[in-house]
């Protein structure tokens, strides 16, 4: 029986049919498919795209059009040039506040996050699923993190960060610091990390840890040479998912940040004016944004694809 | 503010606290306010050289460097919205270099979460921010958390010639912008006014006049009360040729402007001497009946679901003959690069109703920017200096009239070219006329709620869902339940000193038709 | 010095140690940052507080009667089934999508890449910009409407945010777009971590595919998908950036979703007690409610 493998195939769970005409139709009748999905799931960032390209007079204009009129730049530079706005631009009110302190705090703040929550997450997950570490009711305690709207938190977190803390730790000053954001998102996100690795790792069958510690292995070192590669997708995709949640955090990032600590979902919201929103530099921002996320996911999409595959799939 | 200024915050922390948990019982809202409402610092009586407001502010800041309240290089920060910082930050570096205090901003984005900051920083009392400025009515729940000092003896102390003399604050502005039970808690930045602007060049037209004239059997005139101004606005409701006849705020945050103007200028009013929400009697259903009627039949349905920024489209590019916004929309309308109609735009004074063969008018004054001074901050004072300084005749002008929504409230900048210029020279005279009839928000403790509640309701009616009678009667119901909560007493002191800021024709016509 | 070394490397290698490494940086974050919020939250729920009314280290005793409001008050429960109604259909939609992309992705084709990159694209983006992304499309004159007139006549274009079942739907759809990259990420490195055995087996053995799916694919995928449904549903229920920004729960309060209106009691109410009874209140429906979910995934394990 043939089967379609490439390197970017993990193993297939459906079977492809043998005969080569019919596997050229499939794969074009595929593309076209693939294709067509593509264009319905970026139609709305085409739209931001093309308001983060028009000037103020067309983001409402009807009929709407998706080329604009007048393109032009000015709502990206416009996040980059302090001072006033130049140009089409200046009509909107509200002087520019440079994005870059902003994207700075998050590249610290998001990805610190990510690594602590994601490492504590799989750790406590492996103990969980392993030995059942705390029963079922710890994981499930954890669990209870995401369950509480985080709007009931914030006035207790935030008197716990300013009027609390500051008395134990004199000195220790979270509010507004990229530490205090770093710590709030791990405690968050930490569930997370430890249900969504802790599904991967129940996956992989304990017969293969088992026969490596009785060829001699430490627990650390099966830990870390024969599980982690096994639910490498698992974890890739963990850590993604870890990094949007607190990229686009909001709530809780305008509640602890004033000056300093600002993140760029804060900084979105910021570009608003007499006239509404400043819709052409929020999509703008949006899509500079988005970079960062995507880059990541890019380079993550190695590990998802060709995950667990025990090594027998032939290439 | 070195030691002393701890001390005294934490023995305040104290009196607070035990009076706090009075309060919070309910049983002494009144009296709580008068301890608890006193300036932290003792204000000496001197008063302080400087012929102009600015000057003596200046001046304050030096004598409080002399007596080390503060030093060069003392941070204050201040919150405000993000449309404000193009004549915030510049005034805050100029007023640095002046006095060599490090003034800096917050910005937030929108307009909501700056009450959220607040009242957290109300809990949390952290010190973060040494001023504020937020909506007008938004003050009398921050004085009530504790979160703001009375200002009234540094009014008394430096003067910032709010309610006297020549470059006074357009009345009634001075009133509901700066005073909360009867003391000063806060300094107004923001006149806004709401102003009608029409299609003068589609009213002026013989062939509508005639067309007009055979309709009604009148003479097109400019409208005197809202039955009038709807008459109007359905002759000019013409949606097969893409015009309808207005846009009047009918979503989810602002639908209650339109009702309250007729509501109230017809001597309704919100509540009773006895907190009793009077916004169901028949003054209040009639108001919203015929304001339905026009929002169901003359309005684009966007008017109901968008955002406030709608208006600010669909007048400039020509597809209402009429709306109604703050002055801006005039700025936005007149100018050609953002507007298909300049030169074609009118201003018409707010329509009012006539009672018992008066007319009456109403014009709501919509949110609106003032200052405030928090109590934690480094030094009341010396942030209250620099409200003054930047609200100063001069300076304020100066500021003011640089992109942003701060618009222009002393009366005499009305007659200044630059400002003339900027919203057109016609317009001036009809914003000032309106400004005197300006009536604000509610602004008492629970304000946020109360309006809240309001518009829900009244979103739903103009969206179909109630009619107004169970809409009107549905919010007064949650506005009761709310004046319990928090203490019937209290609110109706506090309603009570908010009568006196309501245009004086209006309050005699309650004393005649409520005792009010 | 090399016998302390390796007393110390058996020792870490016990199991006690062992476990206990493993999961003592879970418990102190989240006793160090959590637990007192926690504890206030609770504290609020049972006094009598709003910033209005003075101190909250003062504040008088209530019992239990925040929780008693709360109860009564019909919005809740309006808001309670219509936060429910959008899980349901969200979640479901962003399950099968998720898993239909997620089995199409399988196979190769020429610009594999680039569509992963394009599906996963919707959840990165911030979720303010989402919410009036689908604002301005869904405008009454919006490229929506516009494309539904070209299409359907004038009579095609909808009030969407005017009535509440289109509002809804908008919302439904924002989220669906925003999150079946979810379901699609976790589903599809579900899939490629299954072991192949029992594939081959089945295929061997002559079943058919879709056989091969029900009975050998969808078993193992299940505690993938517990957990994905169940992570998916637990945040689709705190719904608020969309509806905020789209349509700040309005007509009137016919899209408010349970966040939205928690927020707005605790903050523009400053209602903070009475939201604190109720985020606790829904802290334990929820509980209740996943401990069933999951029940599935405990089973599964001791089969093991």
């Amino acid at each position: 029986m043939t089967r379609m493998v490439t390197e970017s195939t993990p193993s297939p769970v459906t079977v492809a049919p043998p005969v080569p005409a019919r596997l050229y139709v499939a794969g074009a009748l595929r593309l076209a498919v693939a294709a067509g999905i593509a264009l319905i799931f970026f139609l709305p960032v085409l739209w931001m795209l093309s308001i983060s390209f028009k000037p103020p007079a067309e983001w409402l204009e009807y009929p709407p059009t998706l080329w604009p009129k007048e393109p032009l730049a000015g709502n990206y530079t416009f996040l980059f040039n302090p001072g006033n706005p130049e140009g089409a631009i200046a009509v909107m009110t509200g002087a520019a506040e440079p994005v870059v302190p902003a994207f700075a705090n998050s590249l610290v703040v998001a990805p610190l996050a990510t690594l602590l929550s994601v490492t504590i997450g799989f750790l406590a997950a492996y103990a969980v699923s392993r030995f059942h570490v705390g029963g079922t009711f710890m994981p499930f305690f954890t669990l209870t993190t995401r369950m509480f709207p985080p709007v009931a938190f914030a006035v207790p977190l935030l008197l716990y960060y300013s009027a609390v803390i500051p008395r134990l730790i004199p000195g220790l000053r979270l509010y507004d610091t990229r530490l205090g954001l770093i710590l709030m998102y791990v405690a968050f996100t930490v569930a997370f990390a430890l249900w969504m690795t802790k599904g991967f790792i129940d996956a992989v069958p304990r017969h293969i840890e088992e026969a490596a510690i009785l060829d001699g292995a430490s627990r650390w070192r099966v830990l870390f040479t024969v599980t982690v590669p096994l639910v490498r997708g698992g974890l890739a995709a963990t850590t993604l998912f870890i990094f949007i949640l607190t990229w686009t955090e909001f709530l809780f990032a305008l509640i602890f940040t004033q000056r300093f600590a600002i993140t760029v979902p804060v900084q979105v919201s910021h570009y608003a004016g007499a006239i509404g929103r400043f819709y052409g530099p929020q999509a703008a921002l949006g899509i500079l944004a988005s970079i960062p996320v995507v880059v990541t996911g890019y380079l993550i999409q190695r590990h998802l694809v060709t995950g667990f595959t025990f090594g027998l799939v032939r290439e | 503010m070195a030691r002393s200024g701890k001390l005294t915050r934490r023995d305040f922390l104290k009196v607070a606290g035990a009076l706090g948990g009075a309060a919070a019982s309910g049983m002494l809202p009144t009296s709580v306010g008068a301890p608890l409402f006193k300036p932290v610092m003792a204000a000496p009586r001197a008063a302080v050289p400087g012929a102009t407001p600015e000057e003596r502010a200046l001046n304050g800041i030096k004598a409080l460097k002399a007596a080390r309240r503060i030093k060069d290089g003392d941070t204050f920060v201040i919150m405000h919205h993000s449309g404000q910082r193009n004549q915030i930050v510049p005034a805050m570096e100029e007023f640095n270099k002046l006095t060599g205090l490090n003034f800096k901003n917050a910005e937030v984005g929108l307009e909501g979460d700056i009450y959220t900051k607040a009242m957290n920083e109300a809990v949390v009392r952290s010190g973060s921010y040494d001023g504020f400025l937020t909506f007008v009515n938004w003050i009398g729940d921050m004085a009530e958390a504790g979160l703001i000092v009375d200002l009234t003896d540094w009014y008394a102390k430096y003067d910032p010639e709010v309610d006297h003399g020549a470059d006074a604050y357009v009345p009634p502005l001075d009133k509901f912008t700066t005073l909360y039970k009867g003391r000063r808690y806060a300094v107004g930045a923001d006149n806004d006014t709401f102003s009608m602007f029409f299609r003068k060049d589609m009213f002026n037209n013989p062939d509508e006049q005639k067309r007009f004239a055979d309709k009604y059997g009148k003479k097109m005139t400019i409208p005197k009360t809202w039955d009038e101004f709807d008459q109007l606005v359905a002759f000019f409701d013409r949606p097969d040729a893409g015009l309808r006849g207005t846009h009047l705020y009918a979503e989810r945050y602002f639908a209650y402007t339109n009702w309250a103007a007729r509501f109230i200028s017809k001597g309704g009013a919100y509540f009773n001497a006895n907190m009793d929400p009077m916004i169901a009697s028949d003054v209040g259903i009639e108001a919203l009946e015929k304001l339905a009627k026009v929002v169901k039949n003359h309005m684009w349905p966007d008017a109901v679901t968008g955002d406030w920024s709608v208006a600010y489209k669909r007048f400039p590019e020509g597809s209402v003959f009429s709306a109604w916004a703050w002055a801006s929309l005039g700025k936005w309308a007149q100018d050609p690069k953002t507007s298909k109609i300049a030169g074609k735009v009118g201003y018409m004074p707010i329509p009012g109703s006539l009672v018992n063969g008066v007319l009456y008018r109403a014009t709501p004054h919509v949110v609106g920017w003032s200052f405030s001074a928090s109590r934690y901050g480094k030094s009341p004072e010396a942030t209250y200096l620099f409200f003054q300084w930047f609200t100063g005749p001069t300076k304020g002008a100066q500021f003011v009239s640089r992109i942003g929504t701060l618009d222009p409230y002393r009366k005499s900048w009305f007659g200044l070219p630059g400002f003339k210029r900027a919203y057109g020279a016609e317009f001036m005279p009809v914003l000032l006329a309106d400004a005197q009839n300006d009536f604000a928000d509610l602004s008492l403790r629970g304000a946020n709620e109360y309006l809240d509640k309001l518009n829900v309701n009244l979103q739903a009616v103009f969206a179909g869902q109630k009619t107004p009678e169970q809409g009107l009667k549905a919010a007064a119901v949650e506005w009761q339940k709310i004046t319990n909560r928090l203490g019937r007493l209290g609110q109706i002191q506090a309603w009570k000193d908010e009568r006196k800021n309501y245009p004086q024709p209006i309050q005699d016509l309650w004393k005649k038709k409520y005792g009010l | 010095m090399q016998n302390a070394v390796r007393r110390l490397s058996r020792w870490i290698n016990r199991e006690g140690v062992f476990k206990l490494a493993l999961v003592a940086p879970l418990q102190v974050t989240m006793w160090l940052i959590l637990i007192v919020p926690t504890l206030l939250v609770i504290y609020l729920s049972f006094v009598r507080w709003e910033p209005v009314l003075g101190d909250w280290t003062r504040a008088p005793f209530a019992g239990l009667a925040n929780y008693a409001h709360v109860m009564v008050d019909a919005r809740v429960w309006e808001t309670l089934g219509r936060t429910l109604i959008i899980v349901f259909f969200a979640v479901s939609l962003e399950f099968l999508l998720g898993l239909a992309l997620a089995l199409f992705s399988l196979n190769t084709f020429p610009g594999k890449r680039l569509f992963t990159s394009i599906i996963l694209y919707p959840m990165m983006l911030p979720w303010v910009v989402v919410g009036f992304t689908f604002y301005l499309l869904f405008l009454d004159k919006g490229p929506v409407n516009y494309i539904l007139i070209q299409l359907l006549g004038s009579g095609g274009a909808q009030p969407w945010f005017k009535e509440p079942p289109l509002a809804i739907g908008t919302i439904i759809l924002a989220d669906v777009w925003q999150w079946t990259p979810f379901m699609f990420l976790i589903l599809y490195s579900g899939l490629g971590a299954l072991p192949k055995e029992p594939v081959e087996a089945a295929m061997t053995l002559g079943a058919a595919r879709w056989q091969i799916f029900r009975l050998v694919t969808l078993p193992m995928l299940r505690p993938v998908i517990v957990i994905a449904l169940v992570i998916r549903a637990l945040e689709c229920f705190k719904i608020f950036d969309l509806v905020f920004i789209m349509t700040g729960g309005g007509p009137g309060t016919s899209t408010e979703s349970l966040s939205l209106f928690i927020y707005r009691t605790g903050f523009v109410y400053g209602q903070l007690s009475y939201a604190a009874a109720l985020a606790v209140l829904l802290l334990i429906a929820i509980s209740l409610v996943t401990r069933i979910a999951i029940r599935p995934l405990e089973y599964r394990e001791e089969a093991r």
